[in-house]
């Protein structure tokens, strides 16, 4: 099996030939060998689901057997102008049976529909003629898309074939006011003005330290508009979101760590990174130390008397960010529960607000954001309290 | 529904009588769909826009309750019994957003057999189970629903052999099919709804659909049976960390024993019975395989067997030094159901302050009060409960030998720091690299003894050069910089320290926690902390999640 590079292998056009029956009129494949890719023998096996029943036509149809994986629309247009009074045909691509075929669905639901679009019009499947221009515009199809993963093919004057595969990724996760957004690329290695207007007020303000509400603040945005747009961002991979930094924090090192003592260019760019800037740069042994330094239990706060970053030329900061960026550290959120069986009317009144946040649903961050104090303030608040518990995970 | 449940099980079979399909579970015959259905000529507004979705080659969506709708029995098997050709492998259609996976299998030479006996009999030359999946469903899932297609089809090949099981059953479903067919238009009822008393076959169909546990056919989907809530399981996952398995850790039953034998299908292997007799969490495999007389590899693959089936789970043995957090996944809201499940299984206690308890990372010795006896045992049944129910995580320690920074100026003139660090860390990846340390450790002890031999008989003017000479074959392995630096502490000028130090070097690199560590050299806590303290400028320790075990402590 040639493995999954999710190429196209081949691409055939076959139809209902009046007298022949189901036939593969035209195809064009990869591949320099001779012969056909699809051979008369295999379409006999396969073309129930190529040139299928009514009851199946206008399905995305995709076999998968005997190491191909065929993908195709299967198109029946009824006019009494034919010869059996119906127009069959179906557009197939051929994939390996590995391959990921989901990015080339829409492609092939949207080409289906072009050819039904053309055959309407003026007959173009129909004639001869203008059918016969067919293999030279899956040719052009199997190369481009395999290329570039896009095309366009001008058939006519009235008519181009626009296709793109569209690679689908995994839904982000949802953007909240207290999140940090933070650039995975190079700030200046895209355009800013081919991006939605919004977007490119917010822009300047992410820097890997304000806080989405600051920046929506700042950059004079609804906050839920720049939620959104930090959520299309992270979608893209342009951002990745870290904890907002507090000197409360707790950061623990993850089984990762190890990818920093062994990976070189790993550990250049940290202590580039990581260095103050204006001096020298800090010792590899020096940082590593300080990662290891990371507990749970010890706060930034801790952190930072007991190791004292600043002595060996290492921004705390951009310590704790790239550790978080890489994944070398996460970060561990506290939780305040109110234990059940607190007698009622005991707590004071200015928790009461509280009380419902005191669920186990929500951090401190998420607890000092919607409530706009500061952890200093919730701190004193919980901690007056015996029967609130902390919880970090 | 979950993603991975199959949308409906389907039983076509292909032969003289044509392509038929024989059963479908679940049948569609609800009374309001079919008033629906009728209904939708009517209104006028939903025609247009079912015509319009046709027109535009869009799908509407052939799900609906989460059962096949709109797929006539016809097209179904016209589609599902395959050309012979197909037969014997596996085969996939995917039809919009259905996905049939199936093994469709050829009984025609068992039957020409059974002709002879009857031949009134009509032939049946292929047979297909089927099951119709979500079509984004997971390439794993997938994969495990074709091998359970495959399962079923042997055997049922293999009844048929025997005793003609296939046949009789097709029989019986065909007749009834018939005898619905005959009866006249206005009591229709589904012929599957009749067949289900009628047909062993069908009844067992149907368990399959809803259990995934057949009577003649053990099969287990892992995804369903780890409640897994992220399903981006890669399908090796299961099998990488099945291989993580090491003599030294324990397995902890996820169910109760008593439960757990009534599972086990009568004809188990004693010797797993035995294994679960004598597991318990604070029992290393080792230990384990020893007290039921097995040899370690069956233990190994008799705790991976439990581990797929989701019956147990790996952890490091229950231990007074074992020190536990919460796990990332833990679900810490009050409205939990393990709350109160928790409560019920140790009244007085509240799960939200154990757990609160477990938040700073104590070992598990210091949890406990000393002064009531009895709550050490309780204490302990609390653990495997929060171990079973994952919402713990264990942390190891690893350690790192670094080399001082005066030795690394030394070893190169380029004052670049991370250029020497690039250096000394560059030869320690490759000696890391090897985990078997079987070969390394003959030639270390052999050079050890000679020179242990010399060292008696040698004034203290030449026990410096012996000591270097004893360092050079000792700690060979290390970059100069790491070599001076260990000399450098005074610990080294302790033989037996030095010695020591240098057996244990190559576990310096971050990839074994010290539990292993004290595995493999058969090493007691304390000497080991008490070495690590001797030699801990050159060396940093670190404490995170075993990387190996990871999975069984989130997904498993």
């Amino acid at each position: 099996m040639a493995g999954k590079d999710n190429k196209i292998k081949c691409i055939f056009f076959s139809e209902f030939h009046p007298v022949a029956g189901p036939k593969i009129t035209y195809q064009v494949k990869t591949d320099s060998e001779p012969g056909d890719y699809i051979s008369k023998e295999m379409f006999d096996i396969f073309h129930v689901y190529i040139i299928t029943k009514p009851q199946l036509q206008n399905k995305l149809i995709t076999v998968n057997a005997l190491g191909h994986k065929i993908m195709g629309c299967s198109v029946g247009i009824e006019n009494a102008k034919y010869s059996r009074n119906a127009l069959l045909f179906n557009l197939c691509f051929v994939f390996d049976s590995l391959s990921n075929t989901t990015p080339y669905e829409p492609v092939v639901k949207k080409l289906a529909s072009y050819l039904i679009a053309m055959e309407l019009e003026n007959g173009f499947i129909s004639n001869e003629d203008s059918k016969s221009a067919l293999p030279d515009i899956l040719s052009k199809l199997l190369v481009q898309m395999n290329t570039y993963g896009k095309c366009s093919i001008q058939v006519n004057e009235s008519n181009t074939i626009h296709l793109k595969t569209v690679s689908t990724a995994i839904d982000p996760p949802a953007v909240l006011g207290h999140h940090v957004p933070m650039f995975l690329v190079d700030k200046h290695s895209f355009n800013i003005s081919q991006w939605d207007l919004t977007t490119q007020q917010l822009l300047p303000y992410i820097d890997g330290f304000n806080h989405v509400q600051l920046i929506a603040a700042e950059a004079d945005v609804d906050l839920h508009l720049a939620r959104m747009c930090m959520q299309n961002l992270l979608y893209l991979g342009i951002i990745t979101l870290v904890p907002i930094f507090q000197f409360s924090n707790v950061y623990i090192p993850t089984p990762d760590i190890n990818k920093l003592m062994n990976d070189t260019t790993l550990k250049h760019q940290c202590i580039r990174y990581v260095a103050k800037p204006g001096h020298e740069i800090p010792r590899f042994s020096e940082v590593f130390k300080l990662y290891c330094g990371l507990a749970p239990g010890i706060t930034v706060k801790d952190f930072c008397a007991r190791h004292n970053p600043h002595s060996l030329n290492v921004d705390h900061r951009k310590l704790i960010q790239f550790g978080v960026m890489k994944g070398l550290i996460r970060r561990l959120q506290k939780y305040p529960i109110r234990l059940p069986s607190t007698p009622s009317g005991y707590h004071s009144d200015n928790l009461k607000s509280l009380n419902k946040l005191l669920q186990g649903y929500n951090n401190y961050d998420e607890i000092c954001c919607k409530e706009g104090m500061s952890h200093q303030e919730l701190e004193e608040k919980i901690e007056n309290d015996p029967h609130i518990v902390i919880c970090w995970k | 529904m979950s993603k991975c449940s199959p949308i409906a099980v389907i039983l076509v079979s292909s032969g003289s009588r044509g392509e038929r399909l024989l059963f479908r579970y679940p049948y569609e015959f609800d009374e309001n769909k079919e008033v629906t259905q009728l209904n939708l000529p009517h209104n006028p507004y939903a025609l247009i826009e079912e015509d319009e979705e046709s027109k535009d080659g869009r799908a509407c969506s052939t799900i609906s309750q989460g059962q096949l709708a709109g797929y006539s029995d016809e097209i179904l098997a016209h589609i599902l019994a395959t050309k012979t050709e197909l037969c014997g492998r596996k085969f996939e259609l995917k039809v919009d957003d259905i996905r049939f996976v199936c093994h469709p299998t050829i009984i025609q030479d068992v039957n020409s057999k059974l002709k002879k006996r009857s031949k009134e009999a009509p032939t049946m030359i292929l047979f297909n189970v089927v099951f119709a999946l979500q079509g984004d469903v997971f390439q794993s899932v997938v994969h495990c629903y074709h091998d359970l297609s495959k399962r079923l089809s042997i055997a049922l090949k293999h009844e048929e052999r025997r005793c003609g099981f296939l046949s009789s059953q097709a029989q019986i479903m065909l007749s009834v099919h018939d005898e619905v067919a005959a009866l006249p238009e206005d009591c229709l009822d589904s012929p599957f709804r009749l067949m289900l008393p009628k047909s062993k076959l069908c009844r067992d169909l149907k368990d399959a659909y809803e259990n995934n546990n057949w009577i003649q056919v053990s099969f287990c989907l892992p995804h369903k049976v780890h409640n897994v809530e992220q399903m981006r399981i890669d399908p090796d996952v299961i099998e990488k960390s099945l291989a993580a398995i090491r003599p030294y850790h324990a397995m902890l039953l996820l169910e109760e024993e008593n439960e757990l034998l009534e599972f086990l299908p009568l004809d188990c292997s004693p010797s797993l019975i035995r294994l679960i007799k004598l597991t318990t969490p604070l029992k290393s495999l080792q230990l384990l395989s020893q007290d039921c007389d097995l040899a370690l590899s069956q233990v190994f693959q008799l705790v991976g067997h439990l581990v797929y089936w989701g019956k147990a789970t790996i952890i490091f043995p229950l231990c007074e030094a074992n020190v536990y957090v919460l796990s990332p996944n833990c679900d810490l809201r009050m409205t939990s159901p393990l709350v109160e499940e928790f409560t019920d299984k140790f009244p007085g206690q509240s799960l939200t302050a154990v757990l609160s308890n477990f938040s700073l990372p104590l070992p598990f010795g210091e949890h406990r009060n000393p002064l009531f006896e009895q709550q050490q045992l309780d204490q302990v049944r609390i653990v495997m409960w929060l171990l079973q129910n994952r919402l713990l995580i264990q942390m190891h320690t690893y350690v790192f030998l670094v080399a001082l920074d005066i030795y690394l100026d030394q070893e190169v003139t380029s004052l670049r720091p991370h250029r020497l660090s690039e250096r000394s860390f560059g030869s320690c990846g490759s000696t890391a690299e090897s985990p078997g340390f079987g070969s390394d450790d003959v030639t270390v002890s052999q050079s050890l003894e000679s020179c242990s031999l010399k060292s008696t008989d040698v004034g203290s003017d030449e026990d410096i050069q012996l000591k270097k000479g004893l360092s050079d074959n000792l700690l060979s392995e290390l970059s100069e910089a790491e070599q001076a630096s260990v000399l450098s502490i005074p610990a080294a000028s302790n033989e037996e320290d030095l010695k020591l130090f240098a057996r244990l070097c190559p576990y310096f690199r971050g990839k074994h926690h010290l539990e292993e560590i004290m595995y493999y050299e058969n090493l007691r806590r304390s000497q080991l902390l008490t070495l690590l303290d001797k030699f801990r400028d050159v060396l940093i320790t670190c404490s995170h999640q075993d990387a190996a075990t990871i999975t069984y402590q989130e997904f498993l």
